[in-house]
């Protein structure tokens, strides 16, 4: 489905770092279900389930987004054994998952004169 | 293991989306991807098989976690490339795509794009100069012309052409990871059975027409330095058309007069051969001279002719 990202290209598109919102639906995932901190082998498990199944995300995908917001310093990693890193949520992650889901919210408010109109 | 097989490499590795469609075509020959060399690209021979290819591009080698998770999902790890990793997953199960999200895609993409993009403004310069030279040779030469066909003109030409390939190389390049990033970003997937027929026939007539060009320009300085030899001119005649200096000086008292010797060469009394893939005879002769008891018109010192 292709939508429009003009919001994303800030800086002509080179400087994603301050790039907070709209968030991607991965990006928006993960950085919920890290809520709890996890690591990659149980993430994609645990974002199928806090959607009810309704996202499936891929495996690159899913490590190509906690690069990059790892880089952005949206989340962190608290453990790394060697051969399980386990990653957690930051405050600035905190603060950008909850602008979009106050964003997302007035999205739906804004909507609901839908419903009664269909 | 099966038997290796190579093919030549003879698309770029940024055409992701031809490079997968490609090796999925082979494998449906039984033909399976094992690794890449700097010219050619290694298959294992098996059985045939539907086998989907994904080229990945990650800064890092992925960590053991990560591979295990790509392996969970129904991701092989293949090979890679510099920063490209080929993943491959069978062809008949439903395994989630490897990239679900191409704008996310698309940003991972963004770091290469920026890497390209200066790649480019630097060689963009290093051509810049390297034309100005090329181009400096001739201008600042009182007789260009003669330059040309004296000297190593037909290999420096050669050289341009193999240059502004390069130069072409570098751009299409970055064309290509630029539009896919872009196109990536407005949420289209990449196509992964793109034909790669074509790209591959030119490939193809690029590589035979460059590769006997590169050789050539490599080949013509050692023919350069066979045919460049230096013999000592003798005092009797000689089988070339040359003036000697007996006779432009008519002197019976004429007497030779011996230069420098390097290499059991006379330097003052010699004739060099050169050659040029324009000028193929070239000769340059060196005659000294001196007639005892005469002097020059402003009386200096015994007669020297050269």
């Amino acid at each position: 489905m292709p939508y429009d990202i003009s919001p994303y290209i800030i800086n002509g598109g080179d400087s994603l770092s301050n790039l907070k919102s709209p968030m991607t639906e991965a990006m928006y995932y993960i950085l919920l279900a890290l809520l709890n901190p996890n690591h990659g082998y149980q993430l994609m498990a645990a974002i199928e389930q806090v959607s009810n199944g309704r996202v499936k995300m891929g495996p690159g995908t899913l490590y190509g987004v906690l690069t990059r917001l790892q880089k952005d310093r949206l989340i962190e990693i608290l453990n790394d054994d060697g051969r399980r890193k386990t990653y957690a949520i930051t405050e600035d992650g905190k603060a950008s998952l909850k602008a979009e889901y106050k964003r997302l919210k007035d999205m739906i408010q804004d909507g609901r004169t839908l419903e009664e109109r269909l | 293991m099966g038997k290796l097989v190579r093919r030549l490499m003879l698309d770029d590795i940024y055409a992701i989306g031809r490079n997968e469609s490609w090796f999925s075509n082979m494998a449906k020959k039984g033909l399976h991807l094992k690794k890449f060399g700097r010219i050619f690209i290694y298959f294992e021979k098996g059985e045939p098989k539907e086998t989907k290819y994904r080229i990945d591009y990650l800064k890092d080698f992925p960590s053991r976690e990560q591979l295990d998770v790509y392996q969970d999902c129904g991701w092989d790890y293949i090979t890679n490339h510099g920063y490209f990793y080929v993943f491959s997953a069978d062809g008949k199960s439903c395994t989630t795509e490897l990239h679900t999200d191409p704008i996310e895609q698309g940003f991972s993409l963004s770091e290469l794009d920026k890497r390209l993009r200066n790649n480019l403004i630097i060689i963009s310069f290093a051509m810049l100069l390297f034309f100005g030279l090329m181009a400096s040779i001739y201008v600042f030469n009182d007789q260009p012309f003669l330059f040309m066909i004296k000297g190593h003109f037909v290999q420096q030409m050669l050289l341009v052409i193999i240059e502004l390939h390069i130069f072409y190389t570098v751009i299409r390049n970055y064309i290509v990871i630029r539009n896919l990033k872009n196109s990536l970003l407005q949420g289209k997937e990449i196509n992964h059975n793109e034909d790669y027929r074509q790209a591959r026939w030119l490939g193809g007539i690029f590589a035979v027409l460059f590769l006997p060009l590169a050789l050539f320009v490599i080949f013509i300085p050692f023919v350069d330095i066979a045919k460049s030899k230096d013999y000592t001119l003798p005092e009797a005649h000689v089988n070339l058309p040359i003036v000697r200096l007996t006779e432009i000086e008519q002197n019976p008292n004429l007497m030779r007069e011996t230069g420098y010797k390097l290499n059991g060469v006379d330097r003052g009394n010699r004739v060099s051969y050169d050659w040029s893939l324009l000028a193929p005879i070239q000769y340059e002769i060196d005659e000294h001279g001196i007639v005892n008891g005469e002097m020059w018109e402003d009386q200096s010192g015994n007669i020297r002719l050269a």
